[in-house]
């Protein structure tokens, strides 16, 4: 029997699963207030389907959706974008300034990302990614906000992950919107309600500096539940704050412990990782067979371990200057 | 020349020079609004979210 689409939530939040790669791997979050809807973050072009099956389930026409808001512009959060914005005519795009002309002029992000799969599997998982009418993005800058029905949502600029990250505080549920900032939990290593988190520091902009900072300022908004993008709520937020910090760091640690290592780097800091999230899981309790955990870790030992050796390439003060 | 001639010259040019600055001033503001062709949200933080921060710390 197949996993179900949508999970609900209380305050009209639900998530919908974007069906990236695999089920429960990437959330596409939505929100209704008397009517209205807002989607946080599109996943690709090929879980738009899905989206609309799920509006057809809750009785949400099209012409309802009135935001389609961007966490950030990887593509497994804004590959769908433009399809969103074709499907929903009365929508407005809702994007890190940062962002903004990328989704109106996509051609370098759609080159960039075809560099690193190529054209083909580019376009087997991410699909057709077009420009967007430029009348119809709202940029969103640290502290900004945006109103849904009477419903403020509130943008932070919450870089660590990607600077073109903002984190949205929901005052009604007292609850953040994280996409990839407060990192990824997996539903299959839950034990006993108790959720595993970790970091994500995929390239090309992950800073750790920033990653503390962003955690920190999120935190002090006492939120109740964080919604990862991968995937979904997550309570326990003190607890999970505390872990990422520690597994932040021991993820630079491994790093630069394998600084001088030449061409052996990739593998060194890729087996380190496997190590450290391994033996965390083990001591979460996590009881899945170590083939299950390798399967579900595999993706994002990869790209962190990717996003690690382009970090230690970087001159010290990269972000600064920028 | 005499003393209102002065007087009016330099007003003249005080407000030459004002509708310059003005002027500077307002192609600046468009030059900000140009340089980003689209819509800002809302800035600021709101007194909802002062209140509740104020409460919850």
């Amino acid at each position: 029997m197949p996993l179900p689409l949508v999970t609900d939530y209380e305050h009209g939040i639900s998530a919908i699963d974007a069906q990236f790669h695999r089920p429960k791997r990437a959330a596409i979050h939505l929100l209704v207030e008397k009517g209205a809807a807002a989607l946080i973050d599109t996943g690709t072009s090929f879980s738009i389907p899905g989206v609309i099956e799920s509006l057809k389930q809750k009785n949400i026409a099209v012409e309802d959706v009135a935001y389609i808001i961007l966490t950030h512009i990887h593509l497994d959060h804004a590959g769908g974008a433009s399809e969103c914005m074709h499907l929903f005519p009365n929508a407005r795009l809702v994007v890190h300034p940062r962002g903004a002309s990328h989704m109106a002029n996509p051609a370098r992000l759609v080159a960039g990302a075809m560099s690193v799969y190529g054209e083909t599997e580019f376009k087997r998982v991410y699909g057709e990614i077009h420009p967007i009418d430029v009348e119809r993005i709202i940029e969103a800058p640290d502290e900004s906000r945006i109103d849904l029905n009477g419903r403020s949502l509130l943008f932070l600029d919450t870089p660590g992950h990607a600077r073109h990250h903002n984190c949205i505080y929901d005052e009604r549920s007292q609850s953040f919107f994280t996409g990839d900032t407060f990192g990824v939990s997996y539903r299959e290593f839950d034990v006993n309600g108790l959720e595993f988190v970790f970091p994500t520091t995929s390239p090309v902009q992950f800073d750790p500096e920033a990653a503390h900072a962003s955690i920190d300022r999120i935190m002090r908004y006492a939120p109740r539940y964080a919604y990862l993008t991968h995937y979904s709520q997550i309570g326990n937020l003190a607890h999970h704050a505390e872990s990422m910090h520690t597994l932040i760091d021991a993820h630079v640690t491994i790093a630069q412990s394998a600084k001088d290592s030449g061409s052996d780097r990739q593998s060194i800091i890729s087996d380190a990782l496997r190590k450290l999230l391994l033996e965390r899981l083990s001591e979460h309790g996590c009881r899945l067979p170590q083939a299950e955990s390798d399967e579900l870790l595999r993706s994002d030992i990869r790209l962190n371990t990717q996003g690690l050796i382009h970090w230690l390439d970087q001159p010290a003060d990269r972000f600064k200057r920028l | 020349m005499s003393s209102c001639f002065v007087s009016s010259y330099l007003s003249t040019k005080i407000l030459e020079f004002l509708d310059e600055r003005m002027k500077l001033m307002r192609t600046v503001n468009l030059s900000a609004e140009l340089h980003s062709p689209f819509a800002t949200a809302t800035t600021g933080t709101p007194d909802w979210m002062r209140f509740n921060l104020t409460q919850r710390f």
